[in-house]
């Protein structure tokens, strides 16, 4: 693999005439901020690149005049010709954000960008983009818009879970400026964590996963939050139905250091009592931050990035209890860049991230406590080496896990009037401590004018640290015996290579096609039992007797993009991902406070297959996007099903995604969001056998069975202010309707016996939701 | 003693905040081949012990008094081949029924033998399962005091009267059950509604007064829901079970099995695996009981 990757980088250069560098920097005009997967063509060269996170873009040009235009999600395009004679030349721009045309961006990259990415499956998202998409309760959530992607299902109503091709919830790399979010939901998943005031921008990858990312088998969603304003100060700010947010930015050294501060809360808890629910707690507040310096020499940037937030579940009985329910998430992440050279820049963070979730209740002499934990402390040195025709990726990257699966503490006093002392108890889980490592190296290269490759490798390990207790199983999952593993030693270690490789053909009229081939390994799962999983799951690592999770896919997809600008574009990909390792649960399975979970798991394997066909139309009054997806998604798994093959939770065979923009003014504009959904598998009884005169419910096959289609339209009207008025104050009113027409989509079913006549049974739905009207004022300064 | 399921409770009832709705509706089930049932309870009490046999039926079946197993042979054995018969009952079909004074002893092993012809071709099928009978301690006594219901099971928010246990809780694993009784009349001992109390959080510790149960006062509020109002002078008895692993397991399962589906909470549906041979439905129980009784006394005088 690495002679075939030394042999292609080298050939490329032997090949070609001498070229030289064109390169520079990509900004916002007014803020200095700078502007990452900006679009830049070369004309007549026929060239394009995108600008990375920093917004820095290179390309090699052989010598003559060209014209560079360069646009961006949101601002307008600019041109400038240069002429390429003998040097290197560097080219920075600085462009305007575009009012008028700010809600009609691309939604998924200029021709530029998609000739220049040879990527499967890919999707860009900016908050503007978010911002129209029609939301639960008016508040934009970057979450949502994924979902709504082809190839990506909601797990449940209201969820902010998701599967990706057929995936499991927890193979998502869900990251915050590459920092991983363990659980990135808010209030059972009504919001996510990410507040998309801070959010710069968002790339998606659904299974062609760039060789810089790994940890997870089935997608990164990786976010990034915006710098603050160099140059001014503005203030932002929200009020919905039950929400509220307020974003700051501005500098602290006019044109070198920024800042960033975001907060939101709800207001739940005030209306609670109104809806009879005295004492009732719930809701959550979240806090980002973001502090940036520039250095003189352009060269150098340093930025420290933090996220915390909290949820609340809480419950007063009277004056006596108290119980609760809290998590959240915090993280930190320090970036320093440097740019060696114009073809060579390297990325270095340090970070942390850690999520905690707690059940408390307490009363007069009696406190119960239970508390969940993963903390990651990580560093990763990312590379970019961008010599003539060629993108490398190199880096490494070291993480240290600790899970703590549980730990409970009780306390009674004597004033309960039933023991004779205090007591205090407690039982904790083992803690499991892991390394996680992982070094990369990867090129992607254009060919002549049509062809593209990109190969890399990535090898990552995993070590299990003690102290800890490890069971043994037999093949039949009975433990055979418990070894203790002493404190600080690493006493197990997996490891494997991922290869990812990948082709494309750019045809005439902008028609290209690509075919990729991925392997992704995934060391740490989230014990859930549950179909939809909640606050209290826990994560927990492979282990000698877990083998770490592996996913092969082939992807093959044709592109096509046509139209003035090429504002209409359309896709088809086809996919078939094999998962092996795949871990689920035996029958009626106890994850919380087990203290021999492993026993509990079971093995097998998945696979997955679908095709996504997507047209879109980018600009115009009327623009949008409609998909359609058809996918299975089945699982074999020891013990599960007699050990036949079934379809896993996220088999949802056919799937339709409508998005409908419509700007008949530049101050009124309209969004209308239609989901369809096959029914979620499910298992319903074939027959009963009544014990104590209940229905005792007796079991086919696993998943047999489906629920009702699911099925939603979303209806938003947005007024805003006087666009290019030249005043720096502006505001939005967004009014809406979540599930318009009030479908009663069944988030589950359940089977009854009737109070009255307990001889009759029926089944019953619960649904979340009628329709829900939403109103948020939003407002700029 | 404290039950992971409150804080599915607290959560469940939050989520179902969001003007979440319940709707009957139309589902056509597929049908199945008829299983074996079996009810067996075998425990150390001296009475006529009963064992009930049914078939499984569709779902939606309404008709439920004929689902009985007639004409089978039914009895138990312990390790010295020793052997008690269940002949059937005269009055409910599907019953089998001890001699009254039959009784298991702890620390023994006893076996279920069935003979059943469930498949009607006139060829019985055999069906087996075997249980120990765990250890249960004495209930050193039970009071019934009049108050707010008390903690750990108890908010607060009403009056009436506590029951109240004293015992050791031996430092051996445990499974314990109860269900009470009232003047000689038990109450919530059925699968679905006994109290389960594996003794994860007091083995080894003297319960000296801990409230089991709670009665309310019939006020207006909550009287419609009360099963039973505690007069002075009734007799109130506690009673205790325990049970093995694989029952209380079994337990749990049914009533999870019966529980409304919750997504962010229930697993996957799937068949409960009960400790009957032959690929028959239900379980062979056996367990030790014991019983404390006390006498409710006067209501202490409110305006004191």
């Amino acid at each position: 693999m690495l002679c075939i990757s030394l042999f292609l980088l080298f050939s490329g250069k032997v090949l070609s005439q001498q070229v030289y560098t064109v390169s520079g920097k990509i900004q916002d005009k007014k803020s200095a901020q700078s502007l990452p997967d900006a679009a830049v063509w070369v004309e007549p060269a026929g060239k394009g690149a995108a600008s990375d996170m920093e917004g820095r873009y290179s390309l090699q040009l052989v010598p003559g005049t060209y014209t560079i235009k360069v646009s961006s999600l949101g601002y307008g395009t600019i041109s400038r010709t240069v002429e390429v004679k003998n040097k290197n030349i560097t080219e920075n721009f600085y462009i305007e954000p575009d009012a008028v045309q700010l809600e009609s961006v691309e939604i998924r990259g200029s021709r530029s960008r998609q000739a220049a990415r040879n990527t499967i499956g890919m999707n860009t998202l900016t908050s503007e983009m978010v911002q129209r998409i029609p939301a639960l309760l008016g508040e934009a959530d970057i979450i949502k818009a994924v979902q709504m992607l082809p190839g990506v299902l909601m797990a449940s109503e209201s969820s902010s879970g998701f599967s990706v091709r057929g995936g499991g919830l927890d193979q998502n790399a869900i990251l915050l400026d590459r920092t991983l979010i363990y659980n990135p939901t808010h209030t059972c998943g009504f919001f996510s964590v990410f507040n998309n005031d801070v959010i710069g921008s968002a790339e998606i990858y659904k299974g062609d996963i760039p060789i810089a990312y790994g940890g997870r088998l089935s997608s990164v969603v990786d976010v990034s939050m915006r710098d603050g304003n160099f140059n001014d100060y503005h203030v932002e700010g929200g009020v919905g139905l039950l929400l509220a947010k307020l974003t700051v930015d501005g500098p602290i050294w006019k044109d070198h250091t920024s800042f960033l501060v975001s907060g939101r809360t709800t207001y739940f808890d005030m209306f609670l009592p109104l809806a009879g629910m005295k004492g009732t707690q719930l809701g959550f507040y979240d806090l980002n931050a973001r502090l940036v310096h520039k250095f003189d020499n352009n060269k150098d940037k340093i930025s420290l990035s933090g996220y915390m937030g909290k949820d609340r579940f809480g419950m007063k009985l009277e004056d006596q209890m108290k119980t609760g329910l809290n998590f959240g998430n915090k993280m930190l992440a320090l970036t320093y860049t440097h740019l060696f050279s114009n073809r060579l820049a390297i990325n270095t963070t340090l970070n942390i991230t850690d999520y905690i979730s707690d059940v408390a209740m307490n009363a007069d002499g009696y406190d119960f406590g239970w508390k969940s934990r993963i903390t990651d402390y990580g560093g990763q040195v990312d590379g970019v080496f961008t010599p003539q025709n060629h993108d490398v990726r190199f880096g490494f990257k070291l993480t240290y896990h600790t899970c703590q699966p549980g730990e409970l503490d009780l306390y009674m006093s004597e004033s309960m009037g039933f023991l004779d002392s205090a007591q205090h108890m407690t039982f904790n889980q083992d803690k499991m401590h892991s390394l996680e490592s992982a070094v990369y190296v990867g090129n992607s290269q254009t060919i002549g004018k049509h062809l593209s490759l990109k190969y890399g490798l990535r090898f990552s390990t995993f070590s299990n640290q003690g102290r800890d207790s490890v069971s043994r199983f037999d093949e039949d999952y009975q433990r055979i015996d418990r070894v203790y593993e002493g404190k600080r030693n690493f006493y197990h270690t997996w490891y494997g290579l991922e290869p990812r490789v990948g082709v494309a053909w750019l045809f005439k009229h902008n028609i290209s096609l690509k075919f990729n081939y991925t392997r992704t390994i995934q060391y740490l799962q989230l014990a859930t039992n549950s179909n939809s999983g909640n606050p209290m799951d826990i994560w927990f690592p492979a282990n000698p007797f877990v083998k770490p999770q592996t996913a092969d896919m082939l992807a093959l997809g044709l592109s096509a993009g046509w139209g003035k600008s090429d504002e209409w574009e359309a896709s088809i990909e086809g996919y078939y991902k094999f998962m092996h390792h795949v871990i689920d649960f035996k029958d009626h399975s106890n994850v919380l406070l087990n203290s021999d979970l492993y026993g509990e798991l079971r093995m097998g394997r998945g696979w997955a297959y679908g095709v996504e066909v997507y047209v879109q139309r980018k600009k115009g009054m009327v623009y949008g996007s409609l998909s359609y997806t058809y996918s299975r998604s089945m699982r074999i798994i020891d013990q599960v099903n007699d050990g036949k093959p079934y379809p896993s939770p996220q088999d949802r065979p056919h799937a339709v995604n409508l998005l409908l923009n419509v700007d008949p003014h530049p101050r009124h504009s309209l969004s209308f969001n239609w989901v369809f959904y096959s029914g979620q598998p499910t298992t319903y009884p074939i027959g009963k056998a009544v014990i104590d005169g209940s229905f005792v419910p007796v079991y086919g096959k696993r998943n047999s069975d489906r629920m009702e289609n699911y099925h939603r339209l979303d209806v938003s009207y947005t007024f805003k202010s006087k666009p290019n008025t030249g005043k720096r104050f502006s505001w939005s009113l967004s009014a809406g309707l979540y599930n318009a027409y009030a479908r009663k989509n069944p988030w589950s079913v359940s089977f009854k016996q009737d109070k009255d006549n307990p001889n009759i049974a029926y089944a019953e739905k619960i649904y979340l939701f009628s329709a829900v009207p939403f109103v948020s004022f939003n407002f700029k300064w | 003693m404290v039950r992971n399921r409150f804080v599915e409770v607290v959560f469940v009832s939050m989520l179902l905040l969001s003007a979440s709705c319940r709707e009957k509706i139309e589902l056509k089930l597929l049908s199945s081949e008829p299983r074996l049932v079996v009810d067996a309870r075998f425990t150390n009490d001296t009475a006529s012990h009963i064992i009930k046999l049914s078939r499984t039926s569709d779902y939606f079946e309404p008709e439920t008094d004929n689902l009985g197993i007639t004409g089978a042979q039914v009895y138990i054995t312990d390790r010295y081949g020793r052997r008690i018969d269940f002949l059937p009952s005269d009055s409910v079909p599907g019953w089998y029924v001890s001699a009254p004074d039959v009784f298991g002893v702890v620390g023994e092993t006893y076996r279920l033998h069935i003979r059943a012809d469930l498949s009607g071709n006139g060829e019985p099928e055999y069906y087996e399962a075997e249980s120990i009978m765990p250890y249960m301690p004495p209930i050193d006594s039970v009071k019934a005091v009049y108050g707010y219901s008390l903690p750990p099971f108890g908010n607060g928010k009403y009056l009436g009267w506590n029951l109240l246990a004293y015992a050791q809780d031996p430092p051996t694993k445990e499974y314990y059950g109860f269900s009470y009784a009232i003047n000689g009349k038990v109450y919530e001992d059925s699968i679905s509604n006994m109290f389960l109390f594996p003794d994860s959080f007091t083995g080894g510790l003297y319960l000296n007064g801990v409230s089991m149960y709670f009665f309310p006062d019939p006020i207006d509020e909550i009287k419609d829901l009360l099963k039973v109002v505690i007069q002075e002078g009734d007799t109130l008895s506690l009673i205790g079970y325990s049970f093995t692993e694989g029952y209380n397991q079994y337990i749990s399962d049914v009533r999870n099995a019966l529980s409304s589906n919750i997504p962010v909470f229930s697993a996957a549906p799937a068949n409960i695996v009960g400790n009957i041979s032959n690929d028959a439905f239900g379980y062979f129980a056996v367990y030790a009981m014991t019983k404390a009784s006390c006498v409710v006394g006067k209501k202490p005088d409110q305006n004191q």
